[in-house]
């Protein structure tokens, strides 16, 4: 029992391991669809990636003889990586991506000191070796079971169906989500050749929207940077996803906009971070 | 967004009709401001007597009936009397003529002569004189600091008129432009006793149910005009709780001085709101109040400070008493930069900053209210760490 010694002694409630849990709730709805549409190797990617992202935080934490897995964000990485792999992923790509993704996490310092989000890391790394195809000229439907690219992809209704999980649970930051869909929806009015609604319901960008762009940690804290970083991460990723990499546009949009930003709040808070 | 809106949403609740404290057999009245003793051991004292007093300090006055039992002094000066039981009340308490015809040093002599204090020590009429012929407007706060607790709440409820007379004697002392008094939405009982008495410059603002919107700054800032940063004296603006209006109103039309107050205390599942005269032990009131064993806290859960000693007297600091569950504090985590911290602070502080090594965030202004604390899924000590970076 810890001494009660100081105020406030007083709580909301809220916890890390709560919002972490949530997290990894809101993301079964989409996991559940990928294995319906693909079938047993959704169920392996996904496996392997949670797998390899809890063994090595797992790992990390005993080198580093700290207690681990308490807040449960590596399952949260893990599911969200191997949404971003394809179904037909060769079984090393989940396992390399997840020790990947939370080797980074542990090197930044582990929980919360990471700039760059880990599972779009851990994604951007593995584009050489697994290359989607650009979003442009791709066929519909798009809100239920596209095939290939990622297996978020297959149903954005489902996605959006965990955003609302999230929104209820009051974890869904309207200040990035918001913005980040209607720089989708803009960039795919201005690009050449390009399709607002297709932009729009497109899975990769409701994962980038409401979880990977979402990601606290990673994301800046003031409002006008949180609305600034959601239009830039939205922009950036639907231009690169159509003309590039599909969901590898995605995932480089975020990185971009995790670098930004962190650099735009520290120079935003300098004289204080900087201790006077 | 205004003030009001900043903090955390927490419910009021309406304080149930005061207990009166079972006479307690001793007293202790501790003599914390230089207050000179007037009185021997063994002396018969009537109720509203003064025992001590100084040249620069309010009168110490007696509670009740009694007999002086002991003179102590050394570094904690203190008049301990033995209640006799029979109420004599001091021939000195009367009621007063009507004071309209007062002016405003009859006024404040009457204020000093009282003994009023506020809760952080300072007393009634200093803070009036010190106001003085600046303040454009009064504010009056029948919001308890904390949600838990309802002694403000329960003098406006339960003795509105002493309240009003108070009220009146400010507004006559001070001359404001407005006044203002601050009730929280919670507070029906409250809401409909004030109603009887607004009228005039005295206007009633209902605040939303939120903490820490009854600071004094964040009251300055919603109902005065003061900008952020500001205190409520650049303000023009004076904050007085109404428990102090109320002493101040019976003092007046009553001369009775200040000798008893309302007190809540609160536990998990319960609270009650206790009359009892100063000097009381305050482990008496846990026990006439009903609360369950635990930790004691002076003040409410939100900024309440330990209390190790519960044979302590209740003073004119003490409006109200918490009683906590031993209930284990989650671990903390490390910090996850989800912002509530920055987003709930009434300060528009960042108190995430406080976990970034080497980092020396602001911290002017801060009202220490610990809503970072309360917020943060993390579990992480903001309010702890600032209080350490703001001692040295």
């Amino acid at each position: 029992m810890t001494e009660l010694s100081h105020p406030p002694f007083l709580h909301s409630g809220d916890a890390t391991r709560l919002r972490m849990a949530d997290g990894t709730i809101a993301l079964l709805p989409a996991a559940a669809g990928a294995l319906w549409f693909f079938g047993w190797r959704a169920g392996l990617v996904l496996a392997l990636s949670l797998a390899a992202c809890l063994g090595t935080e797992a790992l990390w934490g005993r080198l580093a003889g700290r207690g681990c897995l308490r807040d449960g964000s590596a399952a949260v990485t893990g599911l969200v990586l191997g949404l971003l792999l394809p179904a037909g992923s060769p079984w090393w790509a989940p396992l390399a991506g997840g020790v990947l993704a939370s080797s980074y996490k542990a090197l930044s310092g582990g929980l919360g000191r990471n700039v760059c989000n880990p599972a779009a890391l851990a994604r951007a790394l593995l584009l050489p070796f697994l290359t989607p195809a650009p979003l442009a000229g791709a066929a519909g439907p798009f809100l239920m079971a596209r095939l290939d690219g990622a297996l978020g992809e297959a149903s954005t209704l489902l996605l959006l169906a965990g955003a609302v999980y999230l929104a209820l649970r009051r974890l869904l930051p309207w200040a990035i989500s918001l913005p980040y869909l209607a720089a989708a929806f803009i960039a795919g009015t201005l690009l050449p050749g390009g399709d607002p609604l297709t932009a729009l319901c497109w899975g990769g960008t409701a994962l980038g929207a409401c979880f990977l762009a979402a990601d606290t940690v990673t994301s800046p804290m003031d409002l006008r940077l949180r609305l600034l970083y959601g239009l830039t991460a939205g922009a950036a990723g639907t231009v690169l996803a159509w003309r590039l990499w599909g969901i590898g546009g995605t995932v480089l949009g975020i990185l971009l906009a995790n670098l930004i930003f962190r650099l735009a709040e520290v120079l935003l808070h300098r004289r204080e971070l900087r201790g006077a | 967004m205004g003030p009001l809106e900043y903090g955390v949403p927490m419910r009021r609740r309406p304080a149930d009709a005061p207990i009166a404290l079972p006479p307690p057999p001793r007293l202790t009245l501790p003599l914390l401001y230089g207050e000179e003793p007037l009185v021997q051991p063994g002396q018969s004292v009537a109720r509203g007597q003064r025992l001590a007093d100084g040249p620069d300090t309010l009168p110490v006055c007696a509670p009740v009936s009694g007999i002086v039992a002991a003179v102590s002094g050394g570094r904690r000066p203190s008049i301990v009397l033995e209640n006799d039981g029979r109420g004599r009340t001091d021939p000195a308490v009367r009621p007063r003529p009507v004071l309209d015809d007062w002016d405003g040093a009859a006024l404040l002599s009457l204020l000093y002569e009282a003994g009023v204090r506020l809760p952080d020590g300072t007393p009634l009429a200093a803070a009036a004189a010190d106001a003085g012929p600046g303040v454009q407007t009064l504010i009056v706060s029948a919001m308890d600091w904390e949600p838990a607790l309802c002694a403000e709440d329960a003098v406006l409820s339960y003795d509105g008129e002493a309240a009003f007379w108070g009220i009146r004697l400010l507004e006559r002392l001070l001359r404001p432009r407005a006044v203002r008094l601050a009730v929280g939405i919670g507070q029906t009982g409250a809401l409909a006793a004030a109603e009887r008495w607004v009228g005039g410059r005295l206007t009633l603002a209902v605040a939303a149910d939120r903490y820490p919107g009854a600071h004094p700054q964040l009251l300055a800032r919603e109902l005065g005009g003061a900008q952020p940063g500001q205190t409520p004296r650049e303000a023009g603006v004076l904050v007085v709780p109404v428990s102090a209006a109320a002493a101040a109103g019976r003092a007046a039309y009553e001369g009775l001085p200040a000798v008893e107050r309302l007190v809540s205390v609160s536990w998990p599942g319960g609270r009650a709101t206790v009359r009892t005269p100063l000097g009381a032990p305050i482990r008496a009131l846990l026990r006439a109040a009903g609360a369950p064993a635990g930790t004691v806290l002076l003040g409410g859960p939100m900024a309440g400070t330990v209390l190790t000693d519960t044979a302590a007297p209740v003073t004119q600091a003490v409006t109200g008493l918490t009683v906590l569950d031993s209930r284990p504090q989650p671990p903390a985590t490390a910090c996850i930069r989800c912002g509530r911290c920055a987003a709930v602070c009434p300060a528009d502080l960042h108190p995430w900053m406080a976990q970034v090594p080497g980092a020396s965030p602001a911290w002017r202004g801060c009202l220490a209210c610990g809503a970072c604390q309360y917020v943060c899924p993390a579990h992480l000590p903001l309010l702890t760490a600032r209080g350490r970076r703001a001692a040295g």
